[in-house]
């Protein structure tokens, strides 16, 4: 349950771009999950249901998937399914029960830009781009480094042959990640996202020179791991993590290239 | 004469369709066990069955029977403004903006009511836990100690008020750490702010809550000539109840004008009394009824939201609901002790156990609800399992600090107490070289051992055991998990190792010498019974427990039993639901009371045949007299209540009444066993647990209702799995609760439960109802230690301090291996 003062359901985009811009303590409503957390009331929301595109479609371009989409379609949805070695039902499998992933949306996840989400690492690994309303595209990676306040429209994966992997520690089933790698091996080369560090999910920089330079995947790993940043909370510490960041990453690096 | 009497119960047994197995098993127990039990006993019916709960259906269709379901609709919501500091002192309150809020009924501080000290540990006056308390004082203690109440028409209002009033406080330096307060400088309470009732070792100039010592020879002296040593400190953090249903209670005032509170309680007489206490009006002028209850565990054990409805009803004259919230209920409740115990323990070469000490240390938090009684738990209901022993010890201390209060868990003490002595004889039986199974067979008490700490002992007379099937239990609970085949810790791949481990607890059922509870059962006129107690079923199922031991004894179908509990103005006194007592307790008095009616309903029946005292037998649906005459039960019924013409039979006062009262209570506390078994996948390099079985066989006496006691030991296990591997209660250095949601503090879910292996193997426990010993507790006894040990079966590192979190292991195998 969660106290909302005041609602608008706006017709359209831009209406709704709108209200935000002269009232900045507007809240876009999508799934609405992570308000429960809040202690505070929110004091505007502003609905974007039926404006924002629901589900999963397989296009030129990609998998594209609408902002809208729950994660409990993106684990049943056929499409996902049957692509990128099913990491994408994986990376929500476990996030609560299937009355919450009936809620949340893939684009209230990204645009909350959850450290712990194993989905944004899941999709940064596999290059997904943003599209939306009024920026256009832009790459999921480069939006977590410096988020942008617009509405989200729809996120679209290039459709690659190869092998991928999802390696998550969690401290109980259900329970938020306390860190989660996810690799990539296609005709693009070898790539590594890591998320939960707390922060949220980043591209493990120059991973095939790594590979290259140290020769086997456990000091590849090793040297993946020093060269990032972790931090600590109720989960986990940092030091921790970079342990277990070093074992992960060699988990999914011997997934993906055996 | 004993074959013939096998062969016709044998053919009556099989009559009774589903009971056969339970039936069947429980005559060849009482045949092969050599156990003397009455006759009657025999022909089980409604015991040993697993009757669904007679509220079961309802719950799960959404019927409306908690608390905030009855709650009228015009109810005043009250909310409860929370101190944000962990220690310190009111300066002023302004509520002058909370008043002026629209719909604003009533705002209460310090300044509003008599600072009466009080505990609100809902237990049998005197209480033993010292009274520190007041409704609202002017010195908060935790994080989430009531500052003031607020009453408006909606809950919109409350909250808003709530959140206008100012509070000045003038913030001291908190004390959090419970290992160093008793040496501290803080001091958490006045010397004057606290009262004990019963003597507890209180000094609160001291941090110290209570302290608790039990002695039996000198362990010290026994010590070198032991063969092997183990003294080793074992840590265990709190733990939340998380109940589904929160803490909530409403209050209305009946046509006297005196107040009814409705209360999601587990002990309705005490909250009576401690409401009463603290609002200085007489305890009849209140009367508590406790509804469905969503769960407790010991929780709804402490009286945290009845004043405050009861306050605001008293002062408005209006209705009043007060829920907590769930973060109230994670900051604002109360939680398991946390523990730290140190035990010493030695044996000889052989194994054979000599000499015990144990020193536990508790903390208390910021008031002292329960410390004294979970330390004597903590000793009495543990301590026992061992027989052989020239000495054993306990040395127990509860510590004040400014966190939220402890209170009544599940174990109740036994819990932690048990994973530091299970722990350190698994860590002996390794110093030993002996299997850990081994090492309990040749110590553990048996029927007829006895033991200088056992309830019931008097001085100079150690208490008996005088039933247990233990042995047995762990000799299936071997089998169950396949430990002689699975001995051996094996790699399932280059990383992870599977692993078992195990260990045995024991608990009381009741409280000796202190729990007293009356029952009723009464004939309706339409051939009925209805059975009165004041026992609070919490979801557990007690009350189905209890019509099937009042069935048992009319020899009625137990659907037409009805059952009446928990309201102070219409069921016999009852303690409540606390150390394991609704089925052994309470049950024992229905059972003594439904005998009684029995009695008394065969005598009518010898009255209205006009035969002889002794000569009309009763089957449970008609009276026959030795002719053969007949009179039904119903016949009997209608009779009785329609056929009556002034002073004539039915009439007379000579007249047997329908209605029988007993009361029990008991001077011994037989303790259930449980032998416990687990299997875990430890991954080596991430230090990641993944249960993969636990398994459980226990001795409670006679299984009155298997499919609940199943539920019970399959609940208590899952519970104690969440506290070994991941409920961490954690604050930050002010004193704020960091997981106060169940986001961050997690409790086991449905994807983490493994598979989970049942069984009881029933003694006859002669003093219980049917031969019937407690469950509820005990069940929670056995997975931390047996968890513990197969991790350090698995990776050779051994982490004493719970939980046992990925990251300690991965540490500690770091270090191991360092």
């Amino acid at each position: 349950m969660f106290l909302l003062k005041d609602y608008i359901r706006p017709h359209s985009l831009s209406e709704a771009i709108k209200i935000a811009e002269s009232r900045p303590y507007a809240r876009w409503l999508s799934g609405c999950t992570l308000f429960q957390l809040f202690r505070q009331p929110v004091a505007l929301g502003v609905d974007l249901m039926g404006l924002v595109p629901e589900g999963v479609e397989r296009r030129e371009e990609g998998l594209t998937i609408g902002a809208m989409t729950t994660l409990h379609q993106l684990e049943t949805s056929s499409l996902c399914l049957s692509l990128f070695g099913r990491v994408l039902p994986q990376a929500v499998a476990h996030l609560g029960g299937i009355a919450l992933r009936n809620q949340i949306t893939v684009g209230g996840t990204i645009c909350a830009h959850l450290g712990y989400s194993e989905l944004l690492t899941a999709l940064v690994v596999l290059d997904a781009r943003l599209n939306f309303f009024r920026r256009g595209w832009m790459y999921l990676s480069d939006y977590l480094a410096s988020p942008v306040h617009d509405i989200l429209l729809s996120v679209t994966l290039p459709v690659r042959e190869g092998t991928f992997s999802l390696q998550t520690m969690r401290g109980a089933d259900a329970d938020r990640a306390i860190l989660t790698v996810a690799a990539a091996n296609t005709e693009d080369g070898i790539s590594v996202s890591v998320g939960g560090r707390p922060a949220p999910a980043l591209l493990v920089p120059e991973m095939e020179q790594l590979l290259l330079l140290g020769g086997t995947a456990q000091a590849a790993s090793e040297a993946a791991a020093e060269a990032l940043y972790f931090g600590s909370d109720t989960r986990a510490t940092a030091v921790y993590r970079k342990n277990l960041c070093a074992v992960l990453i060699r988990r999914a690096l011997e997934e993906v290239t055996a | 004469m004993q074959i013939v009497i096998i062969i016709l119960n044998h053919a009556k047994v099989l009559w009774y369709g589903s009971a056969v197995r339970n039936a069947f098993f429980s005559y060849h127990r009482i045949i092969f066990a050599g156990v003397t039990c009455r006759k009657e006993d025999a022909f089980l019916k409604s015991v040993c069955r697993s009757l669904d709960k007679i509220d079961g259906r309802s719950a799960v269709l959404g019927a409306p029977m908690y608390v905030e379901d009855l709650a009228p609709r015009d109810c005043l919501h009250v909310k409860l403004l929370r101190s944000p500091h962990a220690f310190a002192r009111i300066r002023n309150i302004d509520i002058a903006a909370a008043l002026a809020v629209e719909g604003v009924a009533a705002v209460y501080t310090y300044r509003d009511i008599e600072p009466v000290i009080h505990t609100i540990a809902a237990e049998a006056w005197p209480e033993g836990s010292p009274r520190d308390r007041v409704l609202l004082g002017r010195t908060v203690r935790f994080v989430g100690d009531p500052v003031a109440v607020v009453a408006a028409e909606t809950e919109l209002a409350a909250l808003l008020a709530r959140d206008s009033i100012v509070v000045d406080y003038e913030v001291l330096k908190p004390l959090l750490d419970f290992e160093t307060a008793l040496t501290s400088s803080t001091v958490i309470h006045e010397p004057e702010e606290v009262v004990c009732l019963l003597p507890a070792d209180n000094d609160p100039a001291h941090n110290l809550a209570a302290g608790f010592i039990k002695k039996y020879n000198d362990a010290d002296a026994v010590f070198p000539q032991c063969d092997a040593v183990v003294d080793e400190v074992y840590r265990t953090k709190a733990q939340m109840h998380a109940t589904m249903e929160t803490h909530r209670a409403f209050c209305t005032t009946d046509m006297r004008g005196n107040l009814v509170i409705t209360s999601s309680c587990q002990s309705p007489f005490h909250v009576q009394r401690i409401v009463a206490e603290i609002l200085q009006i007489p305890e009849h002028t209140v009367r508590v009824v406790k509804p469905k209850v969503g769960g407790a565990f010991g929780g709804k054990n402490s009286t945290l939201v009845e004043p405050f409805v009861a306050l605001v009803t008293k002062r408005t004259g209006r209705p009043s609901l007060l829920v907590l919230d769930r973060q109230e209920c994670f900051m604002a409740t109360n939680t398991r002790h946390a523990t730290a115990i140190r035990v010493k323990i030695g044996a000889t070469a052989a194994g054979v156990i000599r000499a015990i000490r144990m020193e536990m240390l508790t903390n208390t938090g910021a008031y002292a609800e329960h410390c004294v009684d979970v330390l004597a738990v903590g000793c009495k209901n543990v301590l026992p399992m061992y027989k052989n022993v020239s000495a054993v010890e306990f040395y127990g201390k509860a510590a004040y600090s400014n966190t939220v209060p402890a209170g009544a868990f599940r174990g109740f003490g036994g819990a932690q107490s048990n994973y530091a002595l299970e722990s350190a004889v698994n860590e002996l039986s390794h110093k030993l070289g002996m299997d850990p199974v081994e090492i309990r067979l040749r110590n553990i008490i048996r029927e007829g051992d006895t033991h200088p700490f056992l309830a019931g002992s008097t001085p100079g007379k150690a208490g008996m055991v005088v039933s247990s099937t233990l042995d047995r239990c762990i000799l299936r609970g071997m089998e169950l998990i396949g430990w002689t085949e699975n001995a051996r810790p094996c790699f399932l791949n280059n990383h992870t190792v599977r692993a078992m481990g195990m260990c045995v607890g024991m608990h009381g059922s009741g409280i000796a010498g202190m729990d007293v509870v009356e029952a009723e059962v009464r004939f309706q006129y339409d051939g009925s019974y209805m059975v009165l107690t004041g026992a609070s079923d919490l979801g557990t199922g007690g009350d189905t427990v209890l019509v099937q031991i009042a069935a048992e004894a009319l020899d009625a179908d137990p659907d037409e039993v009805n059952i009446v509990t928990a309201d102070t103005a219409v069921t016999p006194y009852d303690k409540g639901a606390y150390a394991s007592s609704t089925t052994y307790v309470t049950g024992n008095a229905v059972k003594r009371a439904a005998e009684k009616l029995r009695r008394n309903l065969i005598r009518a029946a010898e009255l209205l045949l006009e035969t002889e005292r002794g000569a009309v037998t009763f089957d449970g649906l008609q009276f026959t007299a030795a002719d053969g005459r007949f009179l039904t039960r119903m016949e009997l019924a209608r009779k009785a209540a329609y056929y009556t013409h002034g002073e004539t039979l039915f009439g007379a006062e000579e007249f047997p009444s329908f209605s029988a009262s007993s009361r029990y209570g008991g001077s011994t506390s037989p303790p259930p066993f449980v032998a416990g078994f687990a299997q875990v996948d430890v991954d080596l390099e991430t230090g990641s647990v993944t249960p993969v079985r636990l398994a459980c066989v226990a001795d409670c006496g006679t299984v009155i209702n298997p499919k609940l006691a199943r539920i019970q030991l399959e609940g208590g296990l899952v519970q104690c799995m969440g506290y070994t591997l991941y409920e961490d209660v954690q604050y930050d250095r002010l004193g704020n609760l960091r997981n106060d949601s169940f986001t961050d503090y997690r409790i086991p879910t449905a994807g983490d439960i493994p598979e989970i292996l049942t069984e009881f193997i029933s003694s006859y426990e002669p003093t219980g109802p049917y031969g019937a010993k407690s469950l509820g507790e005990v069940v929670f006894h056995t997975p931390a230690a047996a968890i513990q040990d197969a991790i350090f079966n698995a990776c050779g590192a051994r982490v004493r301090d719970l939980p046992i979190t990925p990251e300690k292991i991965l540490a500690a195998i770091q270090k191991e291996t360092a």
